[in-house]
């Protein structure tokens, strides 16, 4: 059986090399398919599929807080929540709690900003890790108070300590303070909700045991990220009955907290689907996309193979004749259909591997668990499967019908190949499909590049031409009486020396700060407006709030619409001005005038009135895509923040050639002083709008590769017809046809089947838009210029791809209508 | 069908050279032969002498390297492929050895195609198919498919698309060639009673049998017309 196999390959190898330019086109048709498939699905299945690399990933659960009231979801939770729930939830055999932080690290180098994360003590434990080097944490380190000891990652260690082991003990600064390393984590070790752009390099214990009371033990300082793992035999389902039960126990035990309208509830869902958030969309998408590029494949080196079936009637006739059987001619057939698809997968898995690694840092800035993506052994045999579907999905019909031969008439015949009836329309229904499938996914491409553009031709509310950006931590030690920063007045001091030494860089123009830069949710505050009080069942006033420098609305090109800007002040810190946005101002003061209007932050008495003073332009502040929401700005000179960023209008095309200067500057005033993501404006429009340019470039990639092997496949079916039925032309021509008349007659009949394919394929790509629906803006998923510009492109392509043969129908001699063979 | 200008067409001196890499091959040399309207003419020779080349001249399926050839008073040698598939379309039928219908098309198709690529209005086509078809005894197989018919059949409706325009000439291209001796007889009875009823044609055998049946024979050998007959050609 194996020799027979054998002696099939062999001579499938032999077959497909005495056709070269068939093998080549069929094979590189195929290695595109493969390839891009098997890279989609690298990504697939590292972000989607791969179970999580700890110790039994699937008792592993999350826990964050919805409001069905407000519909927020993904809220963090607060200690006192944390402790109720391991308290409360019998199925949870454990349960840990992470704050993600970044911080100064410091007196090793240059100052850096890292990310870092305050953990449990059994953190580690939760996931089934321990540390390679050192100890992991003790329930004793979390009875101090935060900090003094930290376990760092493996990359840390070499990058900052070259893999010294002796590092064990040492001190770090972070934050200026100093913490001693007890462990380093294995390498590979990733942090649960990292993200590609920002590893995790340091982990310390939070004092969960001893609380900060100003911080920790406060129910609504919601910051904890909950990791449980169940115990063996419980299910999530049961830890969401246990935690619907505590939910209702807690709003009725803290109304205040917890008000009724809001319908706080803690949700656990497996920390797989965490961890991936809301990528699995796009990349499904992505995948089915892929998927239709290789069914055109398909389709394409099926046609091929029908043409070489035609070719190759009298051969298999013979073989008929002297006794084949026709499930021996299948298999033989078959055969050189895998090893095509053996020589095509082998060469896609070169491609493969070139492109999953360009995905991998493609999407490393924005997609969970990046780092993982690999060819690893499951993709390999992913890629396998394809080899093998792909061999049997376009060479079964092919060596079906080929297998089928009309005997007498083809050994009867000198060997003129003609395609029978079943065949034609096989090829001709191959081109229908390939047509519809590349029409969908042209359709889908085409709505993302539209949505694209829109989102790109959205009003930032901002100038970002020529705008430098960059941040700043200022370092907040565990003791708090000892940070240099610890005062307001300290940290006034140095934002403020820090912008004269920034404005007095060369090609500088103007500087200013903020809180946090646009296109960064900051977090809403909630308001109390005077005089007018929420009714009972109204939702809670909430706005953005950011501190600025006086001088950033000018630096930001942000139009000031009413009133005045905020007043530059010396030391006094009793004026309480405030400027607000153009939709808070309509929102909660519509058909009036704001400005003198007092605001207070939060729902009780105990913090001033601030006063508006000005009304400024809406700013896109959370994303491209979210519209503004209401907005008030104070003065970093009233209150300051430990972070802030910092932009500068510069005289330069390219003011990232500033970023070293103004970096310079800063450290001037402060040499521990980390500068960090120091990036043009339109760096971080480009960035907040990753996401959707990748999926877009992807998809438009795959659409482009379907409309050319698409093409290609019209022109092959289309040239292959012609050339069998040059004597038809050459008849035609003797009975009067001129060129125009064949050239119609070639044409029309290829573009009927464009026509079918292109009916076919709106209507599926109509059907499948849904999926698109949650990476659209501005056009829906049905958007008809879309659509209609998609199926003119397509139809446009395909008349080009049948005038090519039908031009060269025209140039058939009529002498071959007097030939006789 | 028979035209007044005589005659209706007129070869001097045509030759044809085929340049096959660098051998070149004299198809015809020099032939020059009138042919009155309403004429049948049989065109004989053995197998190579050129008889296709000069039916391939005669139907404007190619032009000759020299020599000149007037079509009812027309020059028509140096005419482009365009200006000749005009010519061939209003004033040439063709009948072929293999029948040459196309077999996608019924019956009604294949005779209506010269009429369509003339650009006459449907009515009028459809009057013409019929008339023609009739003329044949074929009009009750109209929507037969030519797979549907038998070889005499076929022939037949390929004799009704050759007259269907009424053309100035029929070339017939050995129509007898792939007939057995029943079918091709009745076919040579079809030319034969188109003949009688006016039309020009110029047949290409190599049948002895149908060598005498024509008005005037031509006998062409080596590319050349000759008096008398190859030996092989000699009526019994």
């Amino acid at each position: 059986m194996m020799d027979v196999f054998w002696r099939d390959v062999r001579f499938g190898v032999r077959s497909l090399l005495r056709s070269p330019a068939f093998t080549a086109i069929a094979v590189l048709t195929l290695a595109i398919g493969i390839g891009a498939n098997t890279a989609i699905f690298s990504v697939v299945y590292s972000v989607l599929l791969r179970p999580l690399a700890y110790a039994e990933p699937e008792q592993l659960l999350s826990i964050r807080a919805a409001y069905s009231g407000t519909g927020a979801q993904d809220i963090p939770t607060s200690q006192p929540e944390y402790n109720d729930i391991l308290q409360g939830v019998s199925a949870l055999q454990d349960l840990a709690a992470v704050y993600p932080i970044s911080i100064n690290l410091t007196g090793l180098g240059e100052p850096q900003r890292i990310q870092a994360s305050v953990v449990s003590y059994n953190y580690f434990r939760v996931l089934g890790v321990a540390p390679a080097v050192g100890r992991d944490f003790t329930p004793e380190d979390d009875q101090n108070q935060i900090g003094y000891v930290v376990i760092i990652s493996h990359d840390l260690w070499q990058k900052r300590f070259g893999g010294d082991p002796g590092v064990i003990g040492k001190t770090v600064r972070l934050d200026d303070d100093p913490m001693t390393i007890i462990g380093i984590m294995p390498r590979g070790f990733r942090h649960v909700l990292e993200s590609g752009a920002s590893p995790m390099e340091v982990w310390a214990p939070i004092a969960l045991d001893n609380p900060d009371p100003n911080f920790l033990n406060v129910r609504n300082a919601q910051v904890y990220d909950l990791i449980g793992r169940l115990k063996p035999g419980r299910t999530i389902d049961e830890a969401q009955a246990e935690l619907a039960v505590l939910s209702a126990r807690l709003q009725e035990e803290y109304p205040q907290i917890y008000p009724a309208n809001q319908g706080w509830h803690p949700v656990a869902k497996p920390l797989a689907e965490q961890v991936v958030g809301d990528v699995r969309p796009a990349l499904l998408v992505l995948l089915g996309a892929v998927g239709f590029v290789l069914l055109i494949g398909c389709a394409n080196v099926a046609n091929l193979l029908l043409a070489r079936a035609t070719v190759r009637e009298r051969e298999i006739a013979l073989r008929t004749a002297l006794g084949s059987s026709r499930g021996r001619l299948v298999r033989q057939l078959l055969t050189e259909s895998l090893v095509l698809a053996v020589m095509g997968g082998g060469l896609g898995l070169l491609l493969a591997a070139w492109g999953s690694s360009a995905l991998g840092r493609l999407v490393a800035l924005y997609l969970p668990r990046a780092g993982e993506i690999e060819l690893s052994l499951p993709v390999l045999g992913f890629t396998a499967f394809l080899i093998l579907l792909t061999g049997v999905v376009f060479g079964l019909i092919p060596a079906l019908q080929g297998s089928r031969a009309d005997l007498q008439g083809v050994l009867k015949d000198s060997g003129r190949g003609s395609a029978g009836a079943p065949r034609t329309r096989l090829r001709a229904a191959l081109v229908v499909a390939e047509v519809a499938v590349a029409l969908m996914l042209l359709a889908g491409a085409g709505l993302m590049l539209r949505s694209f553009q829109r989102l790109m031709a959205v009003e930032y509310g901002f100038d970002p031409d020529r705008l430098l950006t960059l941040q700043m931590w200022l370092p907040v030690p565990n003791d708090r009486s000892q940070g240099r920063f610890r005062t307001h007045a300290q940290r006034r001091d140095f934002y403020e020396r820090a912008l004269t030494a920034v404005k007095a860089v060369p090609g500088v123009r103007d500087a200013a700060v903020i809180s946090q830069l646009p296109l960064r949710a900051q977090g809403n505050l909630q308001l109390t407006i005077e005089g007018r009080p929420l009714a009972p069942d109204e939702p809670p006033r909430t706005a953005e709030g950011r501190l600025v420098s006086p001088n950033y609305f000018k630096t930001m090109g942000i139009p000031l619409l009413a009133g005045e800007g905020l007043p530059a002040l010396g030391d006094s810190l009793s004026n309480r001005s405030i400027l607000i946005n153009r939709t808070m101002a309509e929102k909660y003061w519509p058909g009036a005038d704001p400005i003198g209007r007092r605001v207070r932050l939060g729902a009780g008495n105990d913090r001033p009135w601030l006063t508006v003073v000005g009304v400024v332009g809406d700013v896109r502040q959370i994303g491209l895509a979210d519209p503004p929401k209401e907005e008030l700005y104070s003065s970093f000179q009233v209150v300051s923040s430990q972070e802030m960023a910092m932009v500068v209008r510069t005289g330069d095309a390219d003011p990232e050639r500033l970023g070293a200067a103004v970096t310079a500057a800063i450290r001037s005033v402060d040499p521990e002083q980390p500068v960090f993501s120091v990036m043009s404006m339109e760096r971080v429009i480009e960035n907040a709008s990753a996401e959707r340019r990748i999926s877009m470039v992807l998809l438009l990639l795959f659409a482009g590769m379907a409309l050319l092997l698409s093409a290609i496949g019209i022109y092959g079916v289309m040239a292959y017809t012609t050339t069998q039925r040059r004597q038809e032309i050459g008849i035609r021509l003797a009975l009067g046809a001129g060129a125009p008349d064949v050239l119609r007659l070639v044409v029309g009949q290829g573009m009927r089947l464009v026509v079918v394919g292109l009916v076919a394929g709106l209507v599926g790509a109509w059907l499948l838009s849904r999926a698109l629906t949650s990476q659209l803006y501005g056009i829906t998923a049905q958007d008809p210029l879309t659509y209609a510009t998609v199926a003119l492109l397509l139809g446009t392509v395909a008349l080009v791809a049948t005038w090519v043969p039908a031009r060269r129908a025209t140039r058939v001699d009529p002498m071959i209508s007097l030939r006789v063979e | 069908m028979a035209l007044a200008i005589d005659p209706l067409i007129r070869l001097d001196g045509i030759s044809k050279i085929f340049h096959t890499e660098e051998v070149e091959t004299h198809a015809l040399s020099r032939v020059s032969l009138d042919i009155r309207a309403g004429e049948f003419v049989a065109v004989c020779g053995p197998s190579g002498c050129g008889k296709t080349t000069l039916l391939s001249l005669l139907g404007l399926l190619d032009s000759p390297s020299e020599g000149s050839y007037v079509l009812a008073g027309e020059p028509v040698a140096t005419l482009s492929p365009q200006q000749r598939a005009r010519v061939r379309c209003r004033a040439i039928g063709f009948i072929f050895q293999a029948f040459n219908l196309i077999g996608d098309l019924d019956v009604y198709s294949n005779v209506e195609l010269p009429l369509k690529y003339r650009g006459l209005a449907p009515a009028e086509r459809r009057a013409m198919v019929h008339e023609a078809l009739e003329r044949v005894g074929l009009l009750h197989r109209i929507h037969h498919f030519p797979a549907q018919l038998s070889g005499g059949q076929q022939q037949r409706v390929a004799v009704a698309r050759a007259v269907v325009g009424k053309p100035l000439v029929l070339l017939a291209d050995e129509p007898t060639g792939n007939l057995d001796s029943s079918n091709g007889a009745q076919v040579m009875t079809l030319l034969h009673e188109l003949h009688a009823g006016g039309a020009t044609i110029v047949m290409v055998t190599h049948d002895p049998r149908y060598v005498g049946r024509a008005g005037r024979n031509v006998f062409l050998f080596d590319g050349r017309i000759v008096e008398r007959p190859p030996a092989e050609l000699e009526v019994a």
